[in-house]
């Protein structure tokens, strides 16, 4: 095997074959087409990665979206009996008061079928969610009758006292009845053109910190005010208040609709809250965004109630009494006209309905709801936010048009694996069964 | 430092050792398009890469796949009658471009491209090029120890047929 002379010799020459160099021009031209690529595939790969991460997002939400109807029930039976008797204990509360106070003929507003049914839906809600406190309250708006009311916290207050104090109990920040009154303030002034374009993401219209759209401020580019209010656009709000509004009327309106007063229902200690700071432009801004000030589900009740009574604030009561004049008894004043109200509906219908809307998935079948909710960082008594602890709540009515029950849903520290961002989704499904079971109820009172 | 830099940083070191393998395998000067395909393709599957062989190793083993394949394609070329893809093979094969050694390596060269690939393949890497035998058998995805015995009776093949045809070989003349 070992090779020959002539092989060593061939293999001599091969090895002399000479190097061979690309020209330098060449070379150059090479790396330049090499970085070229380079970009090209940078580029390419980061599409990559954003396709899997709006792939994940969507993903995710899918999975939300099949999964929230079942969010809330996890087959719970139990608490109906507590809960029924709670509601006998809360109606031989009530109607302990009244007799006290000589109103013999007076009926409790409550409906039995009604409190019942929310009372499930409140401990369902609490075993699935686990909150620190949930409060529910239905009332007829046309009349400001309180049809149920149940509040229940985490630390097992069993104290019948204490639900009804939850409803007159002021909290900063009350959200989305603020933004409600100050589209209808807008609109009765004349001062909102829903097919306006502004330009949404960041305002910086006001001095000091700018005021973002709460997708990081980042906004829906230009849109129209209408798909601002549909999208829950702080910049919207802010926009209209600081150059079109301005703090003193908005602070009018919320007057007029009733914050910073007791609304006069027959629960004991109720709270007047606290009208928001508005001397300042950006504290007004603030406000027609639900910042600031304090108000209790009562007084947010009353003052969307009366958009969807046609602009007339009632009073919420709890004792209705035959044969006398119930309507100018509880009527407070006219708050905006009919017509405002009616605009107002519409537009929170389209909340719910539009396809821009930020209440999508608060909605019914069969039946047009009109609805807002609200995510709000709490704060402690100072007003420094609590990291990383909201209150989310929806307040709502239905039939929009026509409307026949007013809900309020507020859900105070849920504990959800859903971004803070997604957590419409812990209270719609309360939202839902207690707005479709009182609706339906109420409608079949009618019809006897 | 950026993974993608190195492919940069290792055209600038082995690009020639690349276009020199190209090149004589080819038989032609002109492969600048497939060295950048070699780096590009390099470039593309670097995650994949992940120090599994030398550079070199693995940029070697990309060229030859590239080089085979384009060897391919030159033969379906060749094959069509040349007036149909007369303009391609003008483009393609213009004489200037073609590889050109001295007479006596010439012949050497024209001998060694008629005996069959694995030969040609061998001898260009462990002679040619002078790559190891290690780095041969993990671009050829062979044993070493194939490498030896193909060398061997490629070199064997080589000046059976170089005497067959009676050129003898001058050592001397071919490389000075």
């Amino acid at each position: 095997m070992t090779p020959s002379f002539e092989e060593k010799q061939v293999s001599s020459l091969l090895q002399s074959f000479p190097t061979l160099r690309m020209e330098e021009e060449k070379q150059r031209e090479v790396i330049q087409q090499l970085r070229r690529e380079k970009e090209l595939l940078k580029k390419r790969r980061g599409r990559a990665a954003y396709r899997y991460v709006i792939g994940g997002v969507a993903a995710l939400l899918g999975m939300l979206w099949f999964a929230s109807p079942f969010l809330p029930s996890p087959s719970t039976l139990a608490p109906a009996h507590s809960g029924g008797q709670s509601t006998q204990a809360a109606r031989a509360d009530v109607n302990g008061q009244p007799a006290e106070a000589g109103k013999e003929a007076a009926v409790l507003t409550i409906d039995a079928q009604i409190q019942t049914s929310i009372e499930q839906t409140i401990a369902k809600t609490f075993d699935a969610v686990h909150p620190e406190r949930m409060t529910v309250i239905v009332s007829d708006p046309g009349t400001g009758e309180i049809l149920a009311i149940g509040s229940r916290s985490k630390n097992g207050a069993t104290d019948d006292a204490e639900r009804f104090a939850a409803a007159g109990k002021a909290q900063p920040n009350p959200g989305a009845a603020y933004q409600i009154v100050t589209l209808a303030a807008a609109i009765q002034e004349g001062k909102f053109d829903p097919r306006e374009i502004y330009e949404s993401g960041t305002y910086k219209g006001i001095p000091g910190e700018p005021i973002k759209d709460f997708n990081n401020g980042i906004g829906w580019g230009k849109i129209t005010f209408l798909e601002g209010f549909l999208r829950s656009s702080n910049v919207a709000f802010a926009k209209l208040v600081h150059e079109r509004l301005h703090g003193d009327t908005l602070r009018e309106y919320f007057e007029r609709f009733g914050f910073g007063r007791e609304t006069g229902m027959e629960a004991a200690n109720e709270e007047a809250g606290k009208l928001p700071n508005m001397d300042e432009p950006r504290q007004a801004a603030l406000a027609a965004t639900g910042l600031g000030g304090a108000a209790t589900p009562l007084q947010q009740m009353a003052a969307v109630g009366a958009i969807a009574n046609g602009g007339k604030l009632m009073q919420p009561h709890l004792y209705k009494q035959a044969g006398t004049d119930e309507h100018n008894r509880y009527m407070v004043r006219q708050v905006v006209s009919e017509e405002t109200a009616r605009k107002v509906r519409d537009i929170l219908e389209s909340v719910v309905a539009g396809e821009r809307g930020s209440g999508i998935g608060l909605g019914l079948p069969n039946v047009t709801v009109a609805a807002k909710h609200s995510v709000v960082e709490k704060t402690d008594p100072k007003g420094k936010a609590l990291d990383g602890k909201y209150t989310v709540s929806v307040i709502g009515f239905a039939p929009s048009d026509q409307p026949k029950v007013l809900v309020y849903v507020e859900i105070d520290e849920p504990q959800s694996e859903l971004p803070v961002v997604g957590w419409k989704k812990v209270v719609a499904p309360p939202f839902q069964e207690v707005l479709g079971n009182s609706l339906q109820h109420v409608q079949q009172l009618q019809k006897r | 430092m950026e993974p993608d830099d190195r492919i940069e940083q290792w055209f600038l070191r082995y690009g020639n050792d690349v276009y020199q393998y190209l090149a004589y395998f080819t038989g032609r000067r002109d492969v600048e398009d497939l060295v950048q395909e070699v780096f590009t393709k390099a470039l593309k599957a670097l995650s994949g890469y992940e120090g599994r062989a030398q550079p070199r190793t693995w940029l070697l083993s990309i060229a030859r796949h590239a080089a085979i394949d384009h060897s391919r394609k030159q033969k379906m070329i060749d094959w069509f009658p040349e007036t149909v893809l007369g303009f391609l093979r003008s483009k393609e094969r213009s004489p200037e471009n073609a590889l050109v050694l001295k007479e006596q390596l010439q012949e050497v060269y024209h001998t060694m491209n008629q005996l069959k690939r694995t030969y040609r393949e061998v001898l260009i890497l462990r002679l040619i090029e002078g790559i190891s035998t290690e780095e041969t058998a993990e671009i050829l995805g062979w044993s070493e120890a194939k490498v030896s015995t193909t060398l061997h009776r490629a070199v064997k093949a080589l000046q059976k047929r170089m005497s067959n045809s009676g050129k003898e070989v001058h050592l001397h003349d071919a490389i000075f």
